[in-house]
């Protein structure tokens, strides 16, 4: 029984081979929100669209990894017990991300982002007139201070009772933490549905696509395991994760992570598909703007290394059962995540934004701005994250579960 | 791997709950299962209900004798609803048969032991569902005689594949794959048992037959390498199945422009129902069943209460995709989706509606409650409650969507006859009735496979830990 005769060190600090990345990662984040405030100073409506891209990659990794952690609260699973606090000091960071939505607020009460802030438009257009009973900014608002009270609450007792019952061992925090994410699974597939229609879907309010807020949240899900995966492999050869992490974890994250890109791959396609063969005006300039002008490119390259790509690889035991590739793999799956969110965002800026404009579809652009939002948020993310992670023991060794998920070689 | 005895290896992580009872051998499960088949004897009680669902499998067929005399017009279909009880009853068998594929290959691939004593029932139940479903497209056809027009093969009218970008072609596909990639699975997990029934058989016949059917098996290291590759294989065969088979069933109709149809979440929404009303039918069976035979050991409270949580999560799931779609309905500005959801909620067949939220809805939230799910009878009660809801859905969807479409001058309305609810009824008579025959004539609980549930076979070859 490898835990007990090489006992654990409980309280191992971070492994330098993760710390490592703080300080760089301060460094980036603060020059890159430098640069975002001279490009938004230079540009605000670009900008915009480069940070929205940005903040919704970095804000799903943050909800996903609370989806997660709520997921593993009800499923078990010695995988969620080795990334739980990974996935905690992502959840943390809840806070910043609202913080982090202030441009983006900016940019509503501005009337730079979204077309339907534009109260003359949405007067003349009746198709837009309809939708604003919802689609209006003092009702957004309201939404938004909801989904990030409720958010930021569902991370805080996570994370709390996650600290308690590492503090005091008490067996009834356990059960609290069920009670807690049963239906918190429910409040956040509701929230991170209307968050999507409220950021997303409504860049371009002529359209809607009853799957995008799911692929949306399967997205989240791999990146936010991706990130999991990812760390935890590089801490494998460290206290205290040495000797407790076998094979058969890194093949649970391995196949999870398999498991969230086929499901992308299956929601993706379905839209796809059912869009195509409805052929309807409303619809079908979603996939026009971004399969035209350069963007096929961009498509393609998505099929390929959002699909393709990773569900060979992530096939192969050789790549999941030593770990080390999950690295590479996962750090992979995070780029195409992004291209995947910019192909969402980016025809937008330039496209018609609705079917009366179809005829001057988006041209693929890249601005610089694109590369630098993603590094800003990015830095401070990472920063904070790292930061976060430093403050508990890497393992919770009260998880009621953990004998039963490490005595048998684990699963 | 000597560690493992020191924790009971029948409690899942979960919960405290055994997934067997206390003080089983290799012998007693053997003994136990096998009597019911052996020993046990065609008993009265299971004559009546044979009998009662025979009779029943009777007047399917008679239902189907006169449809085929007078054709599809003694149903209630017409020209503005031509999907009627036919489409809305091949959706409602072929999702109930979705819980077997989800508990055999899914859940064999997650780990999760509880699955062992419901899996020989729920695949036995999934090919009965799908049986029942393929009878009506089939029928729906008019000329069901033509049905090889659906398969590809070389003919005079020049095409190989008629109409392949139809989903109804495809289909044909999803559903023969469907169905004879179960009925292999189920068949190869079922070996290893047959020869046990061959070998405690007590006369030449049953010996004989058994032993036909059990290939010879002698449950040699080289048997079990072999057969539990293969159970792995068909496993991970079977898994891309859950799936496809309910996602191409959504796109019959999501493909299509009709509001109400063309909605792009339908695929996963249509998937959450089907296994929320599998596993729905797999407790409506599987409760009496353990009543009647005394199973409480194999068919523990555990498996009670983890089928209701997952019918709780897949009850959720249809539930977001309700509050959606009427959310959908209005977002679009669109006067089409914005009537389909009025008429829908407020048109003619707003009963039903009203049912159907109570029934999918607002029945199953009383599994959040843990006595609830831990209490077979209010498991019974609320599955009913679910196989009632999730026929409804279909009915809302399809009926509903059909018969007020974009040109008031073509409304109409619509409402199944005499030969509809006669042949439904009579499925279900059919569906019994193989029920009755595989309770009786096989082991309805895997032996070989509860047996590694026991403490000693933890050295033994754990199906699915072997290798994933």
């Amino acid at each position: 029984m490898s835990y007990d005769t090489k006992p654990l060190q409980w309280d191992a600090p971070v492994p330098a081979a993760i710390l490592r990345f703080q300080t760089p990662a301060l460094v980036i984040g603060l020059l890159g929100v430098i640069l975002a405030v001279v490009a938004a100073v230079l540009d605000f409506r670009q900008f915009l669209h480069a940070y929205l891209f940005a903040f919704t990659f970095w804000n799903g990794v943050t909800l996903g990894a609370m989806v997660l952690l709520m997921i593993q609260y009800l499923t078990g699973g010695g995988w969620g017990i080795l990334g739980r606090r990974t996935m905690e000091a992502a959840a943390r960071n809840m806070g910043l991300m609202a913080l982090l939505f202030l441009p983006i607020l900016a940019g509503v009460l501005l009337n730079k982002l979204y077309i339907w802030t534009d109260t003359a438009r949405v007067e003349a257009d009746h198709h837009l007139h309809q939708k604003a009973t919802y689609l209006n900014v003092p009702f957004f608002l309201v939404r938004l201070v909801f989904y990030f009270a409720v958010w930021i609450a569902w991370a805080h007792f996570l994370s709390r009772w996650s600290l308690e019952q590492d503090q005091s061992g008490d067996k009834k925090l356990a059960q609290k933490l069920r009670n807690l994410s049963g239906p918190g699974l429910l409040i956040m597939a509701i929230t991170m549905t209307f968050s999507n229609i409220d950021w997303l879907m409504s860049l371009e309010p002529y359209w809607f696509s009853s799957m995008y807020p799911l692929i949306n949240m399967v997205g989240n899900l791999l990146s936010a395991i991706c990130v999991t995966a990812a760390l935890v492999a590089l801490m494998a050869d460290n206290a205290p994760f040495k000797g407790l992490i076998s094979s058969k974890h890194f093949r649970d994250f391995g196949n999870l992570m398999l498991a969230f890109t086929m499901l992308w791959t299956y929601t993706s396609l379905s839209q796809f598909l059912i869009t195509y063969s409805g052929n309807l005006p409303e619809e079908t300039p979603w996939y026009l703007n971004r399969l035209n002008g350069g963007w096929g490119y961009v498509a393609a390259s998505l099929l390929v290394g959002h699909f393709m790509l990773p569900f060979v690889v992530l096939l192969q035991r050789q790549v999941k059962d030593p770990g080390k590739p999950l690295i590479y793999v996962g750090g992979f799956i995070i780029l195409m995540r992004m291209v995947d969110l910019f192909w969402w965002i980016k025809p937008t800026y330039d496209a018609g934004q609705g079917f009366q404009a179809v005829e001057h579809l988006s041209h693929f652009s890249l601005s610089w701005m694109d590369l630098i939002a993603p590094l800003a948020i990015g830095g401070v993310w990472v920063w904070f994250y790292l930061r976060n992670l430093q403050q508990r023991p890497l393992i919770p060794r009260h998880d009621p579960h953990f004998k039963e998920a490490f005595a048998h070689g684990g699963h | 791997m000597a560690v493992s005895n020191e924790f009971e290896p029948s409690v899942s992580p979960t919960s405290r709950l055994p997934v067997i009872g206390p003080g089983h051998t290799y012998a007693s499960i053997n003994e136990k299962i096998s009597a019911i088949v052996l020993l046990r004897g065609t008993t009265f009680g299971w004559l009546v209900g044979f009998g009662i669902a025979f009779m029943i499998f009777m007047m399917m067929l008679g239902s189907i004798s006169y449809l085929i005399y007078k054709g599809v017009g003694v149903w209630g279909i017409n020209n503005r609803v031509g999907w009627g009880f036919d489409i809305i009853n091949f959706v409602w068998w072929i999702g109930i048969g979705h819980a077997g594929t989800l508990i055999s290959a899914i859940l064999l691939l997650l780990h999760q032991k509880w699955r062992t004593s419901i899996n020989r029932f729920a695949e036995a139940m999934t090919l009965f569902a799908v049986a029942c479903a393929a009878l009506f497209p089939v029928l729906h056809l008019g000329r069901p005689w033509y049905a090889y027009f659906l398969f590809p093969y070389p003919n005079t009218m020049g095409m190989y594949f008629p109409q392949f970008r139809s989903p109804l072609e495809w289909d044909v596909f999803a559903v023969s794959t469907y169905a004879s990639v179960s009925l292999v699975f189920w068949y190869v997990g079922l070996i290893p048992d047959l020869a046990t029934m061959r070998d405690r058989a007590r006369n030449w016949f049953t010996k004989t037959v058994y032993g036909f059917f059990s290939l010879g098996w002698r449950g040699s290291a080289r048997h079990w390498h072999r057969y539990e590759s293969i159970y792995l294989l068909l496993a991970g065969l079977s898994t891309p199945l859950v799936l496809s088979v309910h996602t191409i069933v959504s796109f019959d109709f999501a493909v299509s422009i009709i509001p109400g149809w063309h909605a792009t979440f339908f695929p996963p929404y249509f998937v959450a129902g089907a296994i929320y009303a599998g596993f729905a039918m797999v407790l409506t069976l599987a409760i009496p069943v353990r009543w009647v035979y005394g199973l409480e050991d194999f068919i523990t409270d555990k498996h009670l209460e983890n089928m209701g949580l997952i019918t709780l999560v897949t009850g959720n799931m249809v539930g977001y995709a309700y509050i959606m779609e009427l959310f959908y309905g209005w977002y679009s500005a669109n006067e089409y989706e914005q009537f389909m959801v009025h008429n829908r909620v407020l048109g003619p067949y707003w009963a039903l509606y009203v049912a159907l939220i109570v029934c999918n809805i607002i029945a199953p939230q009383l599994l959040w409650s843990k006595r609830i799910r831990r209490n077979a009878w209010w498991l019974f009660a609320i599955s009913m409650f679910v196989s009632v809801g999730m026929w409804l859905e279909r009915y809302v969807i399809i009926v509903v969507s059909l018969h007020r479409t974009f040109l008031p001058s073509g409304w109409g309305t619509y409402a199944g006859t005499f030969w509809d609810w006669t042949l439904y009824i009579g499925t279900m008579g059919f569906f019994l009735t193989l029920l009755f025959l595989f309770i009786r004539l096989l082991p309805m609980i895997s032996m070989s496979e509860m047996q590694m549930l026991l403490p000693g076979a933890s050295g033994a070859p754990q199906k699915g830990e072997a290798k994933s």
